[in-house]
């Protein structure tokens, strides 16, 4: 072979070294690359997004997109454009992934509605091929469409505050039905579990649990009326720190109480109405009321 | 009631509980394991899953035991409601002459409905071309959240920031007592269970001595839906509402007679009690169980029921405040008692109050009479309540739903093609009004919205299992898993068409 090599060295000289055809080579593939990037955007992104060379949006938790727009993703758009599932991986479930888009590019343009997949796929007809959620799912509301036009048109940023947006319309309550997980509600239930029958067994109606799937407590006394006083609400200081509900109404709970009503640390409504209301329970209350529980007193007319 | 009948109606229900529904539920899975089987190997874990499909998810529990079936339960997720006054207008007012604010309407007073607004449709009894009638009553917005009312309810405008207004309620019956059914049981047929059986079966009741769920009646007629309004259905009739009368004595016989004391009559039921038992360990009828629990509770009632019943015990101002007739029977009085009953652990109040059947026919059933009278009657009670929870820090948790079972028309009712001597409307099933108030709900809005006649619904229509599906969110229920087998089938408030609740009506 060496022989062979010095033959060529008759022939014309090369066009270019080694080193610069695999330069050019390079360059080549470089700019095809690109051209290629330019044309899928999600590509581009993808790749700037697994390199790391993406800086996460701005972001503040009392930002309209916090607030208002990510919600309405998370109960629409999720279940296929999350973290799950990804179809046209696509993710609608953080602002940089929002922005980023998915395979067939961007679908929003901070700024542009009528150029944004993500404000006119959602409000296409019902049984539109295109309409998002697909027909199977529940559409957006009117307002929650509105929200997001809103959100878009004002450039789509996580930064700019609710009350920016004085034109949105008034937010909407979340229905949301949570699963109840039956290991952790039993962890969250076991340190007070024993204490907690004890005191049904002696109180019968007085004390359950929030709800079936809750570790928290609520307390009504008032059926049993004047019987119940400090010395039996005393009783319940085991527990109390779960209380967050507590209808003492008619009872004959007085000033003693109130350290036991302190102590109380997740109370968050208070019913007291009917009651003997002395200078250190009124301190006690305001003081619950400051902190945003609700508290229900009117102190007992001497009538009873 | 012999032997022999009780077994006959325990086959009944045997036979009633299983049905071709669970022939092709077992069927199917039945034959789907025969097949896992002979495929052979992956077996158990198969058949696991497959059983874990045919199940379905997971399913809350009501089981109680047999001889307290009141007892209370724990809702599915913490309640914003934790009770509900219902205040049922039988015989359906009139949304136009209420809430309705319809210009359009008005300005077309007089003249022939237009073709369009009849073509598919079928009234009671209107007949022929009617004639468009506007609004009889001027309106006008109130409160802060400038929602229209007309001037028939001064007192209840003064709370308009505190109501939830659905303007958009839809219903397919027209006519009263199937639609009332459908209004209170989901279901315009009889034999389903109603609303408030619905809530003592969910949640039992919080009062030991007081039924879960009572009824209260006024306007001098009983609803045309009968005592199914408040029954329980296909549920063990313990869960049915027990009717209440509002003057005299709360419960009629429940009083010892004379010569009859206290000892004495826990003797008697003691010994009722005994054969009871013996017949359910014999025949295991549930209904025996059921009869064993309402001697006990008629028992303990003697002693509450009459109190909680006793308006007259309330402050003059109080009593003055609701308009309360001493000693007579009416919706100022049955508006007060479901206040004190509230307060007692009552959880489902129903009050009805007839005479809203506006056809003009008669003086009384018409626009311009009687339903002023009935505007006046339930006006100042009704605000007198919302005041009166509020101040005892109850409205939070009270839910109050208001309304009739349908709607009226836009045209003016022509019985067999003549103009009645009064005016009056026909029914509507399309559109009309109802509202919310406390509980969780939305203060001071509106929802839905009809066209310029206030006939159809032109957005965000409700059915009344929409409106069944909001209210059990607000008691804390997810409405499918608040069900019942029977007939095969896992029974509910809801029936089987798809609910939704209504986000935009919750606070």
């Amino acid at each position: 072979m060496s022989d062979g090599a010095t033959s060529d060295a008759g022939r014309a000289p090369r066009l270019l070294s080694a080193r610069a055809y695999f330069a050019w080579v390079a360059v080549v593939t470089a700019t095809i690359f690109a051209l290629f990037a330019l044309f899928r955007p999600s590509l581009a992104n993808a790749v700037k997004a697994t390199l790391g060379l993406e800086k996460p949006p701005l972001q503040s938790p009392q930002s309209f997109y916090v607030v208002r727009v990510a919600p309405i993703l998370g109960e629409h758009c999720a279940s296929c454009h999350g973290e799950r599932r990804q179809k046209s991986k696509l993710r609608l479930d953080t602002l940089g992934a929002v922005l980023r888009g998915g395979k067939h590019g961007q679908v929003i343009k901070p700024g542009n509605i009528r150029d944004s997949a993500l404000a006119q796929r959602v409000v296409l007809p019902p049984g539109n091929l295109l309409v998002m959620p697909p027909s199977s799912q529940p559409p957006l509301s009117v307002d929650d469409a509105t929200v997001i036009k809103l959100w878009i048109a004002a450039g789509a940023s996580g930064i700019q505050l609710v009350a920016d947006f004085k034109t949105a319309p008034r937010p909407v309550a979340r229905v949301t039905i949570v699963d109840v997980d039956p290991r952790a509600l039993a962890a969250a239930r076991a340190p007070i579990d024993s204490e907690l029958q004890a005191l049904q067994k002696r109180f019968p109606g007085v004390i359950a649990y929030e709800s079936r799937g809750s570790a928290r407590l609520e307390l009504d006394a008032s059926l049993l009326g004047r019987s119940f006083d400090d010395k039996e609400l005393a009783a319940f200081a085991p527990v109390r720190e779960y209380i967050v509900r507590a209808d003492l109404s008619g009872t004959s709970v007085g000033e003693p109480s109130a350290g036991e009503i302190s102590a109380m640390k997740s109370l968050r409504v208070l019913r007291m109405i009917d009651v003997r209301l002395g200078p250190a329970m009124s301190v006690e209350l305001e003081s619950l009321r400051k902190h945003g529980a609700r508290v229900y007193a009117e102190a007992a007319d001497g009538q009873h | 009631m012999a032997r022999k009948d009780l077994n006959a109606d325990a086959q009944q229900h045997l036979l009633q509980a299983q049905t071709r529904r669970h022939f092709l539920d077992t069927c199917a899975s039945g034959l789907g394991a025969m097949f896992l089987g002979t495929i052979g190997g992956m077996a158990p874990g198969v058949l696991r899953a497959a059983a874990r499909e045919a199940g379905g998810e997971s399913q809350l529990d009501f089981t109680r035991d047999a001889a307290q079936p009141l007892s209370p339960l724990p809702p599915q997720f913490a309640p914003k409601a934790r009770r509900v006054i219902f205040l049922h207008m039988a015989g359906a007012p009139s949304q136009l002459e209420l809430f309705e604010h319809k210009p359009v309407l008005t300005r077309f007073d007089g003249s022939d409905c237009p073709a369009s607004l009849l073509a598919g449709k079928r009234f009671a009894f209107i007949s022929g071309v009617p004639k468009l009638l506007g609004s009889q009553y001027p309106f006008h917005q109130a409160g802060k959240s400038g929602q229209w009312i007309s001037d028939r309810l001064p007192n209840l405008e003064r709370h308009i920031d505190e109501l939830c207004l659905i303007r958009s309620m839809h219903t397919d019956q027209f006519n009263h007592a199937p639609a009332q059914l459908l209004v209170q049981t989901g279901n315009a047929r009889l034999g389903y269970a109603s609303f408030g059986s619905w809530v003592t079966y969910g949640l039992g009741t919080e009062n030991q001595n007081l039924p879960g769920f009572i009824v209260l009646l006024s306007g001098g007629k009983a609803p045309d839906g009968g005592k199914q309004l408040w029954g329980s259905g296909y549920l063990p009739s313990v869960y049915q509402g027990v009717q209440c009368r509002s003057q005299g004595e709360p419960v009629l016989y429940l009083r010892n007679p004379p010569g009859v004391s206290r000892p004495l009559r826990r003797q008697m039921l003691d010994a009722i009690d005994a054969i009871n038992r013996d017949s359910y360990a014999e025949l295991g009828n549930p209904e025996t169980l059921t009869r064993i629990a309402q001697y006990e509770m008629a028992f303990r009632m003697q002693l509450d029921a009459s109190d909680a019943m006793d308006i007259h015990k309330e402050p003059a101002a109080v009593q003055a405040s609701y308009g309360v007739t001493a000693g007579k029977a009416g919706f100022a009085n049955n508006c007060l008692i479901a206040r004190r009953l509230a307060e007692r652990g009552v959880r489902f109040i129903q009050l009805y109050h007839w005479g809203w059947d506006s056809h003009g026919v008669s003086g009384d059933e018409a626009l311009n009479r009687g339903f002023k009278d009935r505007c006046r009657e339930v006006d100042q009670p009704m605000a007198a309540l919302l005041a009166d929870l509020k101040e005892r820090g109850m409205l939070d948790d009270t839910l109050i739903v208001w309304g009739g079972e349908f709607g009226r028309t836009p045209m003016r009712e022509n019985r067999d093609g003549q103009q009645e001597k009064f005016i009056g409307r026909d029914h509507s099933p399309s559109a009309y009004t109802m509202w919310m108030a406390g509980g969780g709900v939305r203060p001071g809005m509106s929802y839905g919205e009809t066209d310029d006649m206030g006939y159809e619904i032109v957005r965000d229509p409700v059915e009344i299992r929409d409106l069944h599906a909001t209210m059990l969110y607000l008691l804390g229920f997810d409405h499918r898993k608040l069900n019942y087998s029977y007939q095969g089938l896992r029974q509910k408030l809801t029936s089987v068409k798809p609910a939704r609740v209504i986000a935009e009506l919750l606070a």
